[in-house]
């Protein structure tokens, strides 16, 4: 992971991770290991994702790396999936690789999904062909 | 989840007895319970994980449907309140003559009464008791329409079954009167006691009177005018009908007219609400309220309220 993220541009970040630039308005999100989300990181992540897609003015799809994440409480899978999702985000592609992120991602998936079009992947390199053809039908200017 | 809530992480050697033990919480309605984590990935930690997700989120859901419960009778609170105001502004101006009537009567014989400063009690006793008895029918109109009128949750108790019947047939007598309605009477004789709350069951019958006059004025028929009031004991339920020889419900309409804001009148002409609120209020006695066929014409509702159970029993 290390050398992948090198070749990316980091475009932001907060006590929970760095966000990286993975493609033109494909932003990837990369917690710190270990990583126990709440609703008050949650809050602070996606504002911080918000503010990254403002610069560009055009809404984009977030990528996540949920292996490195080992807990999320209900909170914020709630601030995720009830923040208004027109603004910024036109898709969320969950990475999960292990038998944990994936726990992690169902519940996601299953109890909070919002109205923002949500898919798991075993790997990011599936996730990214993804997120490119959401941005494409999906993406646009910020209303 | 809130974080003030607090969890109670469980301690045990064996951690399917943990997994347990939090399952066993959720399945009582204790959605605090969690088990430990290691937070090291293994299958042990996904299981933690996901029953102590599993037991935030039927928490949450729990505490969710509890709110919306409590908000859903609320607000069939004030759909009740609603009919029922809108109900008495239909009633006021038969209310108001039925109260001038004896008003007037106890008028004019204080006038005649004057008019004899010398009699004695002995000699008025007559006239004093026929004021006694125009008060005490204000009163029965006025404890009629104070009982409508009061807002309050369902108060099930002992009553006479004929009481909420009569009551509301106090506050549309005079309507039915001036529309040249005979209201018919069939009560079973030593009718044993229901449990209702009287109040609400006078709301129900006044809607049903109230919808059997409309109907009734709106017939062309040339017979008179009837509105027939049945109450009986039947099993464990005493059986109201009120039915009238009107028009009757058309076959496309029999199966909405329980619908909230279901109307075949015009609009402005009442809220729709009467017989859905008439039918929940029954419903929540343990009961029913139906519309049954009448021949050769006319319509039926029917009424069904639990009777007491030592008046069952005897």
């Amino acid at each position: 992971m290390s050398s992948e993220l090198a070749a990316l541009e980091p475009v932001g970040g907060t006590d929970a991770g760095r966000y990286y630039l993975l493609d033109p308005d494909v932003i990837l999100a990369v917690p710190r290991p270990g990583y126990v989300q709440s609703g008050e990181g949650a809050t602070r992540s996606l504002i911080e994702f918000d503010r990254i897609v403002h610069t560009t003015g055009r809404r984009a799809a977030i990528v996540v790396m949920v292996d490195r994440v080992v807990s999320q409480d209900p909170a914020s899978r709630r601030v995720w999936s009830q923040a208004r999702p027109e603004e910024t985000r036109c898709a969320q592609a969950l990475v999960c690789s292990n038998v944990l992120s994936r726990a992690i991602g169902s519940f996601f998936l299953g109890l909070s999904r919002g109205p923002v079009p949500t898919r798991m992947f075993a790997s990011l390199a599936e996730a990214r062909v993804w997120a490119r053809e959401m941005v494409e039908t999906h993406g646009g200017l910020i209303n | 989840m809130d974080s003030s809530t607090e969890e109670l992480v469980l301690e045990s050697p064996h951690g399917l007895d943990v997994v347990t033990e939090v399952l066993i919480a959720v399945a009582s309605g204790r959605f605090d319970v969690r088990a430990p984590r290691s937070f090291d990935g293994s299958a042990m930690d996904v299981l933690a994980f996901m029953v102590n997700a599993t037991a935030e989120e039927v928490g949450l859901l729990v505490a969710t449907l509890d709110r919306e419960r409590e908000d859903l009778q609320r607000a069939r609170d004030q759909l009740v309140l609603a009919e029922k105001l809108a109900a008495l502004g239909e009633l006021s101006a038969g209310v108001a003559h039925e109260l001038n009537q004896p008003l007037t009567v106890i008028r004019m014989i204080t006038d005649l009464l004057r008019s004899k400063p010398n009699a004695t009690i002995a000699e008025c006793a007559a006239d004093l008791a026929t004021i006694a008895d125009a008060s005490r029918r204000m009163g029965r109109i006025v404890d009629s329409v104070r009982a409508f009128a009061r807002g309050r949750s369902l108060v099930v108790e002992s009553i006479d079954p004929i009481a909420p019947v009569e009551s509301a047939l106090v506050l549309v007598q005079e309507a039915n009167r001036q529309s040249g309605i005979r209201v018919d009477r069939d009560y079973q004789p030593d009718l044993p006691r229901a449990r209702a709350d009287a109040d609400r069951l006078q709301q129900v019958f006044v809607n049903l009177l109230v919808n059997a006059r409309h109907a009734l004025e709106s017939s062309t028929t040339t017979s008179e005018r009837v509105i027939h009031v049945g109450i009986a004991a039947q099993g464990e339920q005493v059986v109201y009908t009120v039915e009238d020889n009107g028009p009757g419900v058309a076959a496309e309409h029999a199966g909405r007219v329980f619908d909230p804001f279901f109307t075949t009148k015009a609009p402005g002409s009442g809220t729709g609400l009467g017989l859905s609120v008439s039918h929940g209020i029954c419903v929540d006695h343990g009961g029913s309220l139906c519309l049954e066929p009448r021949d050769p014409v006319g319509a039926r509702f029917v009424v069904r309220i639990p009777l007491e159970r030592e008046a069952k029993r005897s």
